[in-house]
């Protein structure tokens, strides 16, 4: 058994193990509680072991590469698709966060969920998610990973639902699912195209065959849409498969909705592992990405729009998670402003350090939560910093880092972005730059206003709030401190580092811009650098203004501007929009023409059609039956007369 | 001389069935089909065929008919007979649809098949001797069924007939 | 001689025969009518053991007779039973498997 196919391996037989004890528990053993804990945290530590493992072995290696492959998958005809995990370097970077954030929060799950009467069911689908996540990862081709895609939106669905008995729940997951779902449709249209151009979907086929012969020309051809390339269709639908999982514009508004899960859940999938999928996609498919200026242009400006517009929005939430929710969704713009760039190990290095430090901010929202007595509403908090000082110091820390407060990571990760982006010099990349810069000031802001809000003033609720026990404040202290270090893996050149993840990373990317700026260019990076770092800072500053110092003022300017103030808090209606332009006439669509038409009029009646023409043929051939001895007799002749007409007639 | 003694009794064969179909009431009917099958016991004597002539005479005739009378009398009941609805509309253009040209077609048949020529028959045709040698040679087999067959319908018809005593 | 003729009035016979079975609707009369049926059969029995001069076709016709004998008197019987039970005639009325 090799290392890598023991990851997904022992993932899932750690959710089949936790599935199958979950039809057990249905009275609420409380005695099982221990085993499910011990086989839910045993299965991604395990699985980080043999990532470890794989890791050293690709450092290792002269190719670069380790490939197993499983069985055949699918086999129709010219079809056919190998079941085949590969681990190359940027495999590995994301293993590594997988399995080893993911066992972070699996142990701090085993505490939060303590009591829960489906206690085993949860670990059986956080297993199980991982599973398909670290699945996605290893995919050989688009369709292994596909696989993965979908099965990490299932179980994504299942744990948003997870406290299904509320309704609410339910329809979130439910929204999620859809949601995702639209964007599927263009992954899967996405793929089609490319494997009616390339004859093929391994990632390494579609490397070999763009860097071959006919390539150019292949993926330059016009694909009948609009005028655009081959190569730009295929990675637009890519692209709003990604916008979906990563929640991007036009695609995010399932991600606040999601919230409804219990917080590990957010935690580990909304904002770890599962959104930076997309994020991992446009990365592999770097090469493709490449061959049109479209595509990434579009990566980059929708990128710097969801940045910008979600920062905003963040500004007036009051639940705690949705502020880190909108977060999330900003930040994700962020990696991929950064893979839109053409240098996507910028974009892959803002990846690692959001997973550490928005990690770090849900397990703390979920210790606050929990200590709190189930409040999720700012408002009713404050003051917390003297009940909870290690779950503050841990939050304030992660907040820092993604505010950009140097030298902690977000430091490091979102000034490369915003670097490259400013770098590439095409107008994609120069909005992307100020969206870019906008979007720290507002992070810097709503991060703060978080912080102060939670934790300083004075305590506003009615519960008793008290610190959280052991291995939820270790786990969640582990990710803050990973948030401040982290970052010291990517020091760029300027400041005197090596940049060993993007170096390491860059082994398998492909780099199709012009290569990183000479140091003649060094002033302006100087420039860039300071101004962003200043700007979150201000973002900082001004929310210990407005929550610390005059809390009054919040209030004062929403009166002062109250259109602005109802647009940031209604965050711009797209919801609603949605709602009306999109979900009333599909349902209204639904009931009235597929339903009362084509369901009830066409189908049942065929089906009732068809018992009512045997039912009347019935009664017409009834009359047949006379019951008298001269028409069996007369009908006896008939058929003799005929027979004697066909031999002599 | 032989075609008149021929043209008499067909046409005492066919009229006689003819108003043996046709008559109202089912005595006139019987004594009807009797003089039919007396008729066509004269056609087999014409066949050289005299003892299948005599027994026509003995059992159809004179046999089964009588059978036939003795319940048509023994039932002589006038509100049992169907009376005015005796001839069904019905059956009457289903007949007439059916048979007529069935008739043709088969009498058509006849007259234009290619016969093979007939000879003049020996003096033992028909006779009782030939049929014997028949019947107990290579008809014995059925000859012997046919006296258990007479025997179960005697005793069915005994039982079917028989008037409960319960 | 010419089978022809008598040939011809046995397919009459058996023609007469039918119609009136098709055609009445008093049991005894449809008896008679298969009566009829039968002995149209049995001329053309003989008729072709003329022909050919083989004493099978009259054996035959005697086994026939035998038969015809047979099932009459069950026949017959049948009918005074039915009479017994049902006080009628007329087969029409007998019309219980009527669909």
């Amino acid at each position: 058994m090799d290392a890598i196919t023991l990851i997904p391996l022992a993932l899932l037989a750690g959710a089949a193990l936790n599935g199958l004890l979950s039809l057990l528990s249905v009275r609420g053993r409380r005695i099982l509680e221990p085993l499910v804990a011990l086989i839910a945290i045993a299965a991604p530590v395990s699985a980080l072991a043999a990532a470890l493992h794989v890791f050293g072995d690709v450092s290792h290696l002269p190719s670069g590469r380790i490939e197993v492959e499983l069985f055949d998958w699918i086999a129709a005809g010219s079809v056919n698709i190998d079941m085949k995990l590969v681990a190359d370097n940027l495999t590995c970077v994301m293993l590594l966060v997988i399995t080893g954030i993911g066992s972070l929060i699996h142990i701090y799950a085993t505490a939060y969920m303590h009591g829960d009467e489906a206690y085993p069911r949860f670990f059986a689908c956080l297993n199980l998610f991982t599973f398909f996540m670290t699945m996605l990862v290893l995919g050989s081709s688009l369709p292994v990973l596909f696989l993965g895609w979908e099965g990490v939106g299932l179980c994504s669905y299942l744990l948003i639902g997870f406290w299904w008995k509320d309704a609410k729940n339910s329809a979130a997951g439910m929204k999620a699912f859809v949601v995702n779902r639209i964007g599927d449709a263009g992954f899967l249209l996405g793929m089609f195209l490319l494997w009616q151009t390339a004859g093929t979907l391994e990632f390494d086929g579609l490397r070999r065959f763009a860097e071959g012969a006919g390539a150019a020309a292949a993926f330059g051809a016009d694909s009948g849409v609009f005028g655009a390339s081959v190569a730009t269709l295929a990675c637009l639908l890519l692209f709003v498969g990604a916008t979906g999982k990563s929640a991007q514009i036009p695609l995010f508004v399932w991600l606040p909705d999601a919230m409804a899960g219990p917080t590990p859940v957010s935690a580990l999938i909304h904002a770890a592992t599962m959104v930076t999928a997309g994020v991992y996609l446009v990365a592999r498919l770097a090469f493709l990405f490449s061959f049109s200026a479209t595509a990434l242009a579009t990566v980059m400006v929708i990128g710097g729009a969801t940045c910008f517009f979600a920062g905003l929005m963040a500004v007036r939430q009051n639940d705690i998670k949705k502020v880190l929710a909108y977060s999330t969704i900003s930040q994700i713009g962020y990696m991929m402003i950064g893979v839109g760039t053409g240098w996507p190990n910028v974009g892959m290095f803002h990846v690692v350090t959001h997973a550490f430090f928005k990690a770090a901010l849900f397990l703390g929202a979920g210790s606050v939560i929990h200590a709190c007595h189930h409040e999720q509403d700012m408002r009713h908090m404050g003051g917390l910093i003297k009940k909870m000082p290690l779950t503050a110091i841990a939050m304030t820390l992660a907040a820092a880092a993604m505010a950009g407060v140097p030298p902690l990571a977000g430091f490091f990760s979102k000034d490369e972005v915003l670097w490259r982006a400013f770098a590439t010099g095409t107008d994609a990349g120069m909005f992307a730059w100020v969206c870019g810069m906008l979007g720290a000031a507002c992070t810097g802001f709503y991060m703060f206003r978080l912080i102060f809000m939670t934790f300083g003033g004075s305590y506003r609720g009615h519960a008793h709030p008290h610190e959280v026990p052991g291995r939820m404040w270790a786990t969640q202290g582990l990710l803050a401190l990973g948030s401040v270090g982290i970052g010291f893996l990517a020091v760029p050149h300027i400041l005197g580092g090596h940049d060993l993840f993007g170096s390491y990373v860059n082994q398998v990317l492909p780099l199709w811009a012009q290569p990183a700026p000479a140091h003649g260019e060094a002033a302006t990076e100087w420039l860039l650098m300071g101004t962003s770092t200043a700007l979150g800072l201000l973002g900082i500053a001004a929310a210990w203004l407005c929550y610390i110092r005059n809390p009054r003022l919040p209030d004062a300017c929403a009166r002062t501007f109250p259109r602005t103030a109802k647009v940031l808090e209604g965050k711009f209606f797209v919801d609603e929009a949605y709602d009306a332009g999109v979900v009333r006439p599909l349902e209204k669509a639904s009931q009235g023409f597929f339903h009362k038409l084509l369901d009830r009029g066409l189908i049942d009646g065929l089906v009732n059609g068809t018992a009512a023409l045997a039912q009347g043929m019935g009664s017409v051939l009834r009359h047949g039956q006379t019951g008298l001895v001269r028409t069996g007799i007369g009908l006896m002749l008939a058929a003799v007369a005929a027979l004697l007409l066909l031999l002599l007639g | 001389m032989h075609d008149a003694l021929f043209w008499l009794c067909a046409s005492l064969a066919v009229g006689g069935a003819a108003l043996a179909m046709l008559r109202r009431e089912p005595l006139k009917c019987a004594l009807s089909l009797v003089t039919s099958f007396v008729a066509l016991a004269g056609l087999y004597f014409q066949l050289k065929s005299p003892f299948p002539a005599v027994l026509q005479i003995l059992l159809y005739a004179g046999a089964i008919m009588v059978l036939i009378v003795f319940v048509i009398m023994f039932l002589n009941d006038e509100s049992a007979a169907p009376g005015k609805g005796d001839l069904s509309r019905g059956g009457l253009v289903f007949a007439v649809l059916l048979l007529v040209p069935l008739g043709w077609v088969l009498i058509r048949a006849i007259w234009n098949a290619d016969w093979p020529m007939m000879r003049a028959a020996p003096e033992d045709f028909g006779t009782v001797p030939a049929m014997g040698e028949k019947l107990f040679t290579t008809w014995l087999y059925p000859f012997e069924v046919l006296s258990l067959l007479l025997l179960a319908a005697m005793a069915g018809a005994v039982l079917l007939a028989k008037k409960r005593l319960d | 001689m010419d089978p022809r003729p008598y040939l011809t009035v046995a397919v009459l016979l058996f023609l007469l025969g039918a119609a009136g079975f098709l055609v009445r609707r008093n049991m005894l009369v449809l008896f008679l009518a298969v009566e009829l049926m039968l002995n149209a059969a049995g001329l053309a029995l003989i008729t072709f053991a003329r022909m050919h001069l083989s004493m099978d076709g009259e054996a035959l016709f005697f086994i026939m007779l035998a038969l015809a004998a047979a099932e009459s008197a069950v026949g017959l019987a049948m009918v005074i039973a039915i009479y017994r039970n049902r006080h009628t005639l007329n087969a029409d009325k007998l019309d219980d498997l009527r669909g």
